[in-house]
């Protein structure tokens, strides 16, 4: 049952893999995986594909089929959210915003490839769940409070299935909604269970930066199960969600 | 024990699947107020506006063998002394220490972070929180945390390092 803690994506990635038989040298992989999309979406060299689009030197149809992915669905998201997420802002292309839970999934799919069946990832409070922790029993998220790092707000319980969780409480106002250039303030923090966590994280993101309607356009999404918390340790949750919770 | 279990509030039960039916009548949702629970940090917000990722500390991954077949509670560490690894952070390294004894975490303190003004900061009001938490939330309840964390990556990626330590060769 290894376990392994280890710095990626600008963040940390832990994964905890419940299978007797799935040796550790998959969990590395998964980790070199995440490091290598990192390379690939990086904002931060003037070389990378992500800012050789941003200044037109590079065509969408050019791009690695994986750039291509991850900037078409943004473009459905963007879509979808009337604007709220969008990867172009002031001129400048970030996907970030989409590519963590992304790339989260295809270290899950590294994982599985190695036989895991039974494991949870968790990329910087973003969560991966496969199979159940233990007999009969699911994994347990907790969603932390968003005034108090170390307080839990609810755990809710997932078999197959992701938790991504956005809020307004960490390293200053870091959502912008993109239809006013402001931070999205309306809510603390949302969380959006989802089949697959680049789906969830991309809801939860997008919520965020709609403001006070974004829960209830991220509850509309298929597959989508959503918590809400506002001023005053308000907690607004779908009925899914409500079955999911384990407190 | 892993970080990531520790991460957790002792005052929740783990109630299944019982209080999930009794919940199940909810069928329109909720829309109320957070419960006071558990005894996590009580000292406020810590929260600023400094990512709080190690992006890179040398060999990278503190590699898991939780080879005893610990799981949850049940983990059991050896006495003594356990110095995690050195995470890097944008203004400088970060280590902390655990002292183990009788089998359970006693302590945990910081052995090396950076001296300048805004880390003695982070030093001087997160970190006695997180090891507040961690000390208090042995009693695990949740495998894994959703949310962002701040200083608390560099503190869990060490914490866990030497807590792997503490668990090898039970």
């Amino acid at each position: 049952m290894p376990y392994l803690v280890a710095p990626a994506m600008g963040t940390t990635v832990s994964i905890d893999v419940r299978d007797e038989d799935v040796p550790a040298a998959a969990l590395d992989a998964a980790v070199q995986t995440l490091r290598e999309l990192e390379a690939r979406f990086t904002t931060y060299r003037d070389d990378s594909e992500i800012k050789r689009i941003e200044r037109g030197e590079l065509q969408l149809a050019d791009a690695h089929p994986d750039v291509r992915e991850v900037l078409a669905a943004c473009a459905v998201l963007r879509a979808e959210s009337n604007g709220a997420f969008d990867a172009w802002r002031d001129g400048g292309l970030d996907p970030s915003g989409y590519v963590k839970g992304w790339a989260a999934e295809r270290a899950a799919a590294v994982l599985r490839s190695s036989g895991a069946t039974r494991f949870a990832l968790n990329l910087g409070g973003d969560v991966i769940c496969a199979g159940e922790s233990a007999a009969g029993l699911p994994w347990r998220v907790g969603v932390r409070h968003p005034a108090e790092p170390r307080r839990m707000a609810f755990v809710v319980g997932v078999r197959d299935g992701a938790v991504a969780t956005s809020g307004s409480y960490e390293r200053g106002d870091h959502i912008v909604d993109a239809r006013t250039g402001r931070p999205a303030t309306d809510w603390r923090s949302i969380t959006v269970l989802a089949a697959d966590l680049a789906t969830a994280d991309a809801i939860a993101t997008a919520a965020l930066a709609m403001g006070m309607d974004g829960p209830a356009w991220a509850a509309e999404r298929p597959g989508c199960e959503v918590a809400a918390i506002g001023q005053g340790d308000r907690l607004w949750t779908t009925a899914g969600l409500e079955r999911a919770r384990l407190n | 024990m892993r970080v990531s279990t520790l991460k957790s509030i002792a005052a929740l039960a783990l109630t299944g699947a019982g209080s999930a039916l009794v919940l199940g009548f909810r069928t329109t949702g909720g829309d109320a107020t957070l419960p006071v629970a558990g005894n996590g940090g009580t000292g406020g917000s810590t929260t600023s506006s400094n990512s709080g990722s190690g992006s890179t500390s040398g060999s990278g991954s503190t590699s898991g063998s939780s080879s005893s077949g610990s799981n949850g509670s049940t983990a059991k560490y050896r006495d003594g002394t356990w110095t995690g690894s050195e995470v890097s952070e944008p203004w400088g390294p970060f280590q902390v220490q655990v002292v183990i004894s009788g089998g359970k975490i006693t302590n945990v303190s910081v052995v090396e972070s950076p001296g300048d003004r805004h880390s003695s900061r982070i030093n001087n009001v997160a970190v006695p929180l997180l090891t507040q938490s961690t000390l208090a939330t042995q009693a695990d309840n949740a495998d894994m945390v959703s949310g962002a964390t701040w200083t608390s990556d560099s503190y869990d990626t060490s914490l866990q390092s030497a807590l792997d330590r503490a668990a090898r060769s039970t």
